[in-house]
């Protein structure tokens, strides 16, 4: 799938501000973001969910404005017409049936009743919601119940769909299921997905926003997102006495992201000097280690960036 | 056309069977057994504030009659056969019945006296005739339920071992030598009231005179149709918590007001609430017209809204958006603050605002200005405050326009309400 095909959207925040009784809990300047699956990611707290309600129009704006617009036809996104959303605990009536949840939302969102057996039929099947069309809603897990509004959510074809922590608690396979379901849509809608699973992130999202104590401090490419974060990384390979060398850097560089991985050590983080990390690793070995300047991965980012703030 | 989205929301929302079945028909089942037990205390409280000789008389005869305690006692209600005195004798140093049919049964009655013998049972007897078979007179050992004890000094002590017992002892009030006391002091009430006739206030501020006589039994005409709406409101408030429950326990709120809009979900939970009321009004009050209408009550409900259909139905309305409006104050407040301890108080506010409002209105009867004519109208005119004058305006009836500004003043209070508090809910809709 070429990116020009994806379908897309703007996210566009000036000088926006928004909390609960009167009490700022996010500020966004200044903010312009194109993606397709935007990532929003941040600490415990740090403002995700708010975030996100304010883009579905759920919270009062104090001050400025943040609002999603189609790219291609630059309108703006309208919560209740272009927008769909999906919580972390999925959703269902918990003594009503799961045919009759999903009847509800193909009446109030689609004008029929049936629409989930006619046009929607392939969402049901693709989401695998057949065998649970007959349960009630408090028989379903909340991997169940997360399928079953994440089929209500396609349903109602929105061009923006948000998701709250969708890949918490799932399994290897039920993560890629997932993963693969959004990137299959991206011709149709985008996606806002929230997530502390930095690795399934980095492979799906084309852009993130990162959040911390109420305020965006990245936002952009996943790249540019771990450049912003962490600067770079230092891999450090073919090393004789792997153990002790990762001790005597974690003393010389307290403010460094230093991980050991089987034979190898990374070390990340803004503005390594790397030839003071040559010369700390000469103390040990003097020959025969490999230096080499990467990227960092948005896990190790994230992880450098939640270690130093 | 978001009302009308609301509208349609609501009527999905209805469609699902639970739904309609936990939140429409059982509640309205249970209401509606509240109403009748309601209608049928207030129509004997209504029966006993009439207290001329001849309503007295009537009364007294038809309970006679249709005494459901002496069914319940001898299984008919027909009086007893003649009372029969057994005077009970020593024989070896106890005491004994004289004859085998004076053999103490659980019902009669046991006269304690010294002198068993001797001692004048005439005025018992008449009392006592009818509602027992027997009268036993004994020192102390003839002991049936009932035991009146004529103590050493004069003293008289009645004791009954059971709540059978208490029944008959209930029966005596209607006694033929009982109730012919009550007539008699009835008769002489009567002529005393008829000296002055129907007292009636001209207060000022008011186009004619409020009649004061049996304003009692009007008073618990108009609480017996308000607490109607009280009923209808507090389960409306009840409903309204249930639905929200109902959504946010399913964790569906979020999405649900995400797709379909704050201010239409909102606005669709309060016609659920809405049609919960209505369906109960609508199943209520022609039971509490046709009880009123084929009660010995007639009349007096009639002349309560002067004959006037369009007055009852201002009325009804003005009290029921008046109520309705504090019940909306009392769920949002309650809802706000539901974290603080004291958080149940909230509820009361309105409650007291209005019981101020009543306050300060009859109060203002007793400073003799004529500006408090004025104050009284537009007081009854304000939402919340005026709802006590409201309440009791058949009695104390204001112009036709004050129960209509009232009416007026308090939806547009409670629209407004409901808007700004749209928004506090949508940001609230994890935390309900």
């Amino acid at each position: 799938m070429t990116q020009a095909h994806l379908k897309r959207i703007e996210i566009r925040a000036k000088s926006f501000k928004t909390g609960y009784e009167g009490h700022s809990v996010l500020e966004c300047n200044s903010l312009e973001l194109t993606g397709s699956i935007v990532a929003l990611i941040g600490h415990n707290g740090a403002g995700k969910s708010t975030l996100m309600k304010s883009l579905l129009g759920l919270l009062p704006s104090y001050s400025g404005t943040l609002d999603a617009f189609c790219t291609e036809t630059q309108r703006k996104l309208i919560p209740e017409q272009d927008m769909a959303f999906c919580p972390e605990t999925g959703a269902v009536f918990a003594d009503i049936s799961v045919e009759s949840y999903i009847s509800l939302w193909s009446r109030i969102k689609c004008g029929s009743a049936k629409y989930y057996l006619q046009e929607g039929a392939r969402y049901i099947e693709e989401l695998e919601i057949g065998p649970l069309l007959k349960k009630l809603g408090r028989e379903l897990s909340k991997g169940e119940r997360r399928r079953v509004q994440t089929a209500v959510g396609f349903l109602t074809t929105p061009s923006f769909f948000l998701f709250d922590e969708p890949f918490d608690g799932l399994d290897v396979r039920k993560t890629h299921e997932l993963s693969t379901l959004l990137q299959a849509h991206q011709e149709k809608m985008s996606f806002l997905v929230t997530s502390h699973r930095m690795d399934v992130i980095e492979r799906i999202a084309d852009v993130a926003i990162v959040l911390k104590d109420g305020a965006v401090v990245s936002a952009g490419d996943i790249d540019s997102v771990c450049s912003d974060l962490a600067g770079h990384s230092v891999e450090i390979s073919d090393i004789d006495q792997p153990e002790r060398l990762y001790a005597v850097l974690s003393n010389a560089l307290p403010d460094y992201l230093i991980e050991h991985i089987g034979a190898r050590i990374q070390i990340t983080g803004k503005e390594i000097d790397v030839e003071m990390v040559r010369s700390t690793c000469a103390q040990i070995d003097e020959v025969g280690m490999t230096f080499q300047r990467s990227q960092p991965s948005l896990v190790d980012a994230m992880n450098y960036h939640l270690q130093t703030s | 056309m978001p009302r009308f989205r609301a509208l349609s929301l609501a009527l999905s929302y209805i469609r699902i069977p639970r739904l309609f079945l936990s939140l429409f028909f059982f509640p309205l089942l249970l209401s509606i057994v509240l109403v009748s037990v309601q209608l049928y205390v207030t129509l004997l409280y209504i029966s006993t504030t009439d207290r001329d000789a001849k309503t007295l008389s009537t009364r007294i005869e038809t309970a006679k009659k249709n005494n459901p305690t002496k069914f319940l006692l001898f299984g008919s209600m027909e009086d007893l056969a003649p009372l029969k005195v057994c005077r009970w004798m020593k024989q070896d140093g106890q005491e004994v019945p004289p004859s085998p049919d004076c053999a103490p049964d659980r019902l009669d009655i046991a006269l304690h006296v010294p002198n068993p013998q001797d001692f004048d049972v005439t005025s018992y007897s008449k009392l006592i005739d009818g509602i027992s078979e027997r009268l036993h007179v004994c020192v102390k050992d003839c002991v049936p339920d009932i035991v009146i004890e004529h103590g050493q000094r004069e003293q008289v002590v009645t004791h009954f071992r059971s709540v059978q017992g208490g029944l008959v002892l209930s029966l005596l009030h209607f006694q033929e030598d009982v109730t012919e006391h009550y007539i008699t002091i009835a008769q002489s009430l009567d002529e005393i009231q008829n000296h002055f006739g129907d007292y009636l206030f001209f207060a000022p501020g008011y186009s004619k005179p409020i009649k004061i006589t049996g304003i009692l039994r009007s008073f618990a005409l108009l609480l017996s149709i308000a607490s109607l709406v009280v009923i209808a409101l507090w389960l409306a408030v009840k409903a309204h918590r249930k639905i929200l429950d109902y959504f946010s326990k399913s964790g569906a709120l979020l999405p649900m007001v995400a797709a379909i809009g704050k201010r239409e979900f909102y606005g669709a939970l309060w016609l659920l609430t809405l049609f919960r009321v209505l369906a109960f009004l609508l199943a209520s009050l022609p039971m509490l017209l046709v009880a009123f209408t084929l009660s010995e009550e007639k009349e007096a409900f009639y002349e309560l809204f002067s004959y006037d259909l369009s007055f009852f139905a201002l009325w009804l309305t003005s009290l029921l958006v008046s109520f309705g409006l504090a019940s909306i104050v009392a769920s949002i407040a309650d809802l706000k603050h539901r974290h603080q301890f004291f958080s149940f108080l909230y509820r009361y506010v309105p409650l007291f605002l209005s019981f101020a409002g009543l306050l300060f209105w009859a109060i203002s009867f007793f400073i003799p200005l004529e500006s408090m004519a004025l104050f009284r109208t537009l007081l009854s005119a304000l939402p919340v405050i005026g709802s006590g004058p409201i309440l009791i305006a058949p009695l104390f009836p204001p112009p036709l326009s004050v129960l209509f500004f009232h009416s007026v003043l308090t939806i547009l209070i409670a629209m407004k309400l409901l808007r700004q508090n749209s928004q506090w809910f949508a940001a609230h809709l994890e935390a309900l």
